[in-house]
C-alpha cells in the first residue's frame, strides 16, 4: 500500500507516504479504519476481533473494551452469532476469498433489528479478514414504504371503478386496468391486443377523437375531454367519458394516459331532459303565439275606432310577448349550448335592417330610456339573423336593466374590415372590475352596491357570447363602476357554413 | 270569389287568431286540428294550406311531403308553420313552398299569405 520514494525526487510533486516500520503500517492501517464511516471489523483467523473503528462500537453500543480480542460469536453475549454470518465466514470466504453486499437481517437484543450489507475481504498473507458491515436498515425501511406506498397507488388504480388505459403516440395499449372489463367487455390482455382502441369509436366519431388525440400528442403535459360512444364487446354502443393527459414526455409514465367511465346513463338522463326542455319550450311558445295574434288584432281593431292610448297599449303588450319570447329561446338555446347541440340557420340578411328593428322592438319596452342608433353597417352577413337579433336584443334589455337612473343607450354599428361591430353604451351602475372576467359565465348576475338584486336568469351574456363566438366574432366589456358599461361584439361578414358532422359533446382540448 | 285557405294546427286559440286574421283581410278559411287533415282536404282544393309542423298524432312535415308526392295535391302551395326553430331547414327538406316561425309579426304572416296566394 506505499511507496518508498526518494526524498529527492519528491520536489514539486505530491510527497507520498513512507513507511518504514510495521509499527507504521498498523498505525497507518488503524486510523483509515477509525476514518471509515461505515461500521468496520478486523478479525483474525480464528474470526477474532483485532479491531474495530468508531462507528462499529457506536452502531451497534458495544465498548473497544470487551471487543477487541473477543470473537465475533461471542460479541455483545453472542448477539453476532448469526447463522449466516457464520456460513459467510466459514464457508464462503475460504473459498472466493471475498464476498459483497450480502444482505443479513438479524434482531440484536441491545439494538432491535437490523438489516446489513456485508463486505468482507480475506487478506491472505496477514491472515486477517476486513469486513465492513453497513447498516442499511433506514434504507430498507423506506423501501418498505415505498413499495407499500407503490402497492396503495397500484390498488387504488386497478380497484377504481373507472378504468384506466396506457396508451403509446400510435395508438397501442401498453397497460389497461382491470375495470376496462367491466366497462367496454374486454378483458385487459384482449384491450392490450387492440391495434388501436379508437377503432372501437363508430367511424363518425373516430376521425374528430383521432383528431383530438393528435392535437392533445402535440402538447405535452395538457389534458383533453371528450365524451363519445364506443362498441361494447357484445356489439351495443356505450357512452364514454374520457380525460386524455399527455405525459408521453414523462420518463415516468411516457404514454397517454386515458381514464374513462361509461357516461351511458347521464346520457339518457340528458336526452330526457333535452326532449323536456324542447317541449316545454313547444308547449309555451303556443300560447304566446296566439296572446301575440289576439293583441294584433286588437291593435288593428282599436285604430279603426281612433283609440289611440289603447293601441300604444297593446304595442307595448306586444313587445312584453316578444321578451317573454326571447326568454323561452333563452332557455332553450342555454341547453343546447351546454351540450354543443345548438345549430345556426344561417342566412345572408340586411345587418343594419335587424339592428333597427331590434331596437325598435326594445325601445317599446322602455318608457324611461331612449335608445340612440349611431352609424350604419351597408354590408349584408351571413349568419343566424334570429340568434343574432337575440345578441342585441340581451345587450339592450341588460342596458335597461341596469341603469334604472338614466335615460339614454347608446348603440354604435361600424363595419371594421372583415366584420360588423355593434356598440351598446348604457350610463348605469357599471360592472365591479373583479366581476368584469365573469359577466358571460352562466347564471352570473350583476350586483347593485346595495346588494339590490336585478331580476333575471343569468343566461343572456352566456348565451350571447356563445352566438358570437360560433359565428367567429368576439364580444368584449368595458366598465366603469358608477358611470356604466359598453359592450361590443363583432360579427364576420362572411361567416362560415355550420358543419354538419357529428360533434362529440365538449370536443375541447383544454391546457 | 274569395281566396280559399285552410289551417291546420292542434290548438285551438292559433286556429282561431289565424281565422280572424285572414278573413279580416277577405280570404274563407277551413280549419282542422290536425290528426286527419289528409282527409279533410275537400275535392276542390284550397289556394293555400298552412300546416303546422309538431301536432298531435300527426307531423305536418309528413303530410307536407306526402302532398308535394301526389299528383292532385302538389300543385297546392303549403306554408310551414312552427315554434321549432329549424322549420327553414324542415319546410325545404319536405318540398314546402315556404315556412313561417312562432311566435310571427300579423304583417308578415299576411305578406307571406298574399305571395302564395295566387
Amino acid at each position: 500500500m506505499a511507496r518508498k520514494k526518494s526524498p529527492k525526487k519528491t520536489k514539486g510533486t505530491v510527497r507520498l507516504l513512507s513507511i518504514n516500520s510495521l509499527e507504521d503500517a498498523l498505525k497507518y492501517a488503524q486510523d483509515i479504519i477509525d476514518t471509515v464511516r461505515e461500521p468496520f471489523l478486523v478479525l483474525d483467523d480464528k474470526f477474532r476481533v483485532v479491531t474495530a473503528n468508531p462507528s462499529f462500537y457506536k452502531a451497534f453500543e458495544v465498548s473497544q473494551k470487551k471487543t477487541e480480542g473477543v470473537s465475533i460469536y461471542k460479541l455483545g453475549n453472542g448477539q453476532w452469532n448469526i447463522p449466516k454470518l457464520k456460513t459467510l465466514l466459514e464457508n464462503v470466504l475460504p473459498k472466493k476469498r471475498e464476498f459483497k453486499g450480502l444482505e443479513v437481517e438479524h434482531d440484536f437484543p441491545s439494538i432491535g433489528k437490523r438489516v446489513m450489507l456485508l463486505n468482507a475481504r480475506q487478506i491472505n498473507h496477514a491472515q486477517l479478514i476486513l469486513l465492513a458491515v453497513e447498516d442499511v436498515t433506514k434504507e430498507k425501511r423506506h423501501e418498505a414504504q415505498r413499495e407499500s406506498s407503490e402497492n396503495r397507488f397500484r390498488s387504488l388504480i386497478e380497484k377504481s371503478a373507472d378504468a384506466i388505459a396506457l396508451v403509446n403516440a400510435k395508438g397501442r395499449v401498453s397497460y389497461a386496468s382491470p375495470s376496462t372489463e367491466s366497462i367496454i367487455g374486454y378483458t385487459q390482455q384482449e384491450f392490450k391486443k387492440l391495434s388501436n382502441p379508437f377503432k372501437l369509436v363508430p367511424k363518425d366519431e373516430r376521425k374528430i377523437i383521432t383528431k383530438i388525440f393528435e392535437d392533445l400528442l402535440k402538447r405535452p403535459g395538457t389534458h383533453a375531454h371528450a365524451v363519445y360512444r364506443i362498441k361494447h364487446k357484445k356489439g351495443y354502443l356505450i357512452w364514454i367519458e374520457s380525460i386524455m393527459t399527455n405525459l408521453i414526455s414523462d420518463p415516468d409514465v411516457g404514454a397517454v394516459i386515458i381514464n374513462y367511465r361509461d357516461v351511458s346513463k347521464r346520457k339518457e338522463l340528458e336526452s330526457q331532459k333535452d326532449d323536456f326542455i324542447g317541449i316545454a319550450s313547444h308547449e309555451l311558445r303556443t300560447p304566446v303565439t296566439s296572446l301575440k295574434a289576439y293583441t294584433q288584432i286588437l291593435q288593428g281593431q282599436f285604430k279603426k275606432y281612433g283609440d289611440a292610448t289603447a293601441n300604444q297599449n297593446l304595442v307595448k303588450m306586444d313587445a312584453q310577448l316578444n321578451k317573454l319570447n326571447a326568454l323561452i329561446g333563452n332557455l332553450l338555446d342555454v341547453t343546447k349550448i351546454e351540450r354543443g347541440k345548438i345549430v345556426f340557420n344561417k342566412e345572408r340578411f340586411d345587418f343594419n335592417d335587424l339592428i333597427r328593428n331590434t331596437i325598435n322592438e326594445t325601445q317599446f319596452t322602455t318608457s324611461k330610456h331612449k335608445i340612440y342608433l349611431r352609424g350604419v353597417v351597408k354590408k349584408r352577413v351571413f349568419g343566424d339573423r334570429e340568434r343574432i337579433g337575440l345578441v342585441l336584443a340581451n345587450l339592450l334589455t341588460n342596458a335597461i336593466k341596469y341603469s334604472p337612473q338614466a335615460e339614454r343607450i347608446i348603440v354604435r354599428v361600424s363595419a371594421k374590415g372583415e366584420m360588423a361591430t355593434v356598440e351598446v353604451q348604457d350610463f348605469g351602475i357599471g360592472i365591479p372590475n373583479e366581476n368584469l372576467i365573469k359577466v358571460f359565465d352562466r347564471f352570473f348576475r350583476v350586483q347593485g352596491d346595495k346588494a339590490d338584486t336585478y331580476p333575471g336568469l343569468g343566461l343572456g351574456l352566456y348565451i350571447s357570447a356563445e352566438i358570437v363566438r360560433r359565428h367567429g366574432g368576439k364580444m368584449r366589456v368595458k366598465s366603469h363602476l358608477g358611470q356604466g358599461s359598453k359592450f361590443r361584439f363583432s360579427i364576420p361578414f362572411k361567416g362560415k357554413r355550420e358543419a354538419r358532422a357529428f360533434k362529440p359533446e365538449n370536443a375541447k382540448n383544454q391546457a | 270569389m274569395a281566396k280559399r285557405i285552410m289551417v291546420a294546427d292542434d290548438d285551438p286559440a292559433i286556429l282561431d287568431v289565424l281565422k280572424q286574421i285572414l278573413e279580416g283581410k277577405g280570404y274563407e278559411v277551413d280549419t282542422s286540428t290536425g290528426a286527419s287533415i289528409l282527409t279533410e282536404l275537400p275535392e276542390f282544393l284550397p289556394d293555400l294550406l298552412i300546416l303546422d309542423i309538431w301536432m298531435s298524432g300527426i307531423d305536418g312535415g309528413d303530410v307536407c311531403k306526402k302532398l308535394k308526392r301526389q299528383k292532385a295535391t302538389k300543385h297546392m302551395p303549403v306554408i310551414l308553420l312552427s315554434a321549432n326553430k329549424n322549420v327553414g331547414k324542415i319546410a325545404l327538406k319536405q318540398g314546402a313552398n315556404d315556412f313561417i316561425v312562432k311566435p310571427f309579426e300579423m304583417n308578415h304572416l299576411l305578406k307571406k299569405v298574399k305571395e302564395h296566394v295566387l
